[in-house]
């Protein structure tokens, strides 16, 4: 029988070699990381996961209403007043951000969420 | 259990002398002019295989798919995909026939080529959210100074993307040309500038290997990694799911 056990893409089939394959195995790794491997259904880690879930929609929510208000200032609608109110409001939500990442032993990089074709939601 | 591998035209083709998973012999069971190729598992066997899915597993299963595109037009199967008896994959092949042969013909003479460029983030300027200085250092200062350095912070992360756009509208263009079909995902990660697949005739698999090369020599900054001939994995879709809007 042939022996079929074996990597094919250290054969064949590497068609153009970049020279440095290790890099973009770290790339595809960390574009793979959204992806959970398995759903951790033990009760310490569904608290964990709950509270990943939930920051994560959060930031998302956070850096929407920024992006908007980035606009509006592009866009000259906002006055000074408006703008100092906004600001204040976006780094106080930043500082509690910071504040539940660390009581949930979160990093920035695990707020994300694999959107399959689509890429990753933040 | 029946473990899948692929479903393929040709089902008089004789299929491949290969171990399985769990080292179980390979079946082809035929319904019309398409066939299913899978082995059956005593259950627990293939259950582990699947529950600890290891590199090994992973490539016996790519190796099989692979091994039966020389002679027969195949849809590969995801890693992982089981059924419980011989009467459940005859029901699935007799449901989705349809499907399957739109698909057959879709790839027919096709093999899918993998494309992923690197390019230098270094130039990305700071993320929202991960601006922390900007917080910093505007604390001190006022709500309205957070808020205009947010704003030119992005200003530089459009200009940044737009770039990345552009490269990727010129890497692909002479791609598609020489494709059926294609998939791509710009910027998975700040680094990866682009991973695409597309679907090519095997004939043109010589010059989209070429165009590649072009690209490498037109592009230095960049790094080009092209592989294949792979199964069209990307390329299958289920048309009965598609319809019933699943």
């Amino acid at each position: 029988m042939t022996d079929i056990d074996t990597d094919p893409i250290s054969g064949d089939k590497l068609l153009c070699d970049p020279g440095d394959l290790e890099a973009f195995a770290t790339e595809l790794e960390q574009a793979g990381t959204s992806l959970p491997h398995r759903i951790n259904a033990d009760p310490e880690g569904v608290e964990r996961g709950l509270a990943k879930l939930v920051l994560t929609l959060i930031e998302l929510l956070r850096q929407l209403m920024e992006r908007q208000a980035i606009r509006r200032i592009e866009g000259g609608s906002l006055s000074d007043e408006e703008i100092e109110r906004l600001g204040q409001t976006f780094m106080k939500l930043d500082v509690r951000m910071e504040e539940l990442k660390q009581i949930f032993g979160l990093e920035d990089e695990e707020l994300n969420l694999s959107l399959g074709p689509l890429g990753n939601l933040l | 259990m029946i473990y899948l591998y692929a479903i393929t035209d040709r089902p008089e083709v004789a299929i491949p002398a290969l171990p399985g998973l769990e080292d179980a012999p390979l079946i082809s069971l035929a319904y019309r002019d398409v066939a299913a190729v899978a082995s059956r598992g005593a259950g627990s066997g293939v259950s582990t295989a699947l529950s600890s899915p290891e590199a090994v597993n992973v490539w016996r299963h790519e190796a099989i798919v692979e091994a039966l595109m020389p002679d027969r037009t195949v849809l590969p199967v995801r890693f992982g995909t089981v059924l419980p008896d011989e009467a459940a994959l005859r029901s699935m092949l007799k449901d989705r026939y349809s499907s399957f042969v739109a698909n057959l013909k879709r790839v027919c003479g096709r093999v899918e080529l993998s494309v992923q460029v690197l390019w230098d983030s270094d130039s990305r300027p700071l993320t929202a959210g991960r601006a922390k200085n900007i917080n910093d250092q505007c604390s001190a200062i006022g709500g309205r100074a957070y808020m205009l350095a947010r704003l030119s912070e992005e200003q530089l992360e459009r200009a940044w993307r737009r770039r990345a756009e552009t490269l990727v509208v010129e890497i692909r263009r002479p791609l598609e040309h020489m494709a059926a079909d294609s998939v791509c995902q710009v910027l998975v990660t700040p680094r990866l500038l682009l991973k695409a697949a597309y679907l090519v005739a095997r004939e043109q698999m010589k010059n989209f290997r070429k165009e590649i090369n072009n690209l490498s020599l037109a592009y230095p900054e960049l790094r080009f990694l092209c592989t294949g001939p792979w199964p069209a994995y990307n390329f299958v879709t289920d048309r009965k799911a598609d319809q019933s809007g699943d």
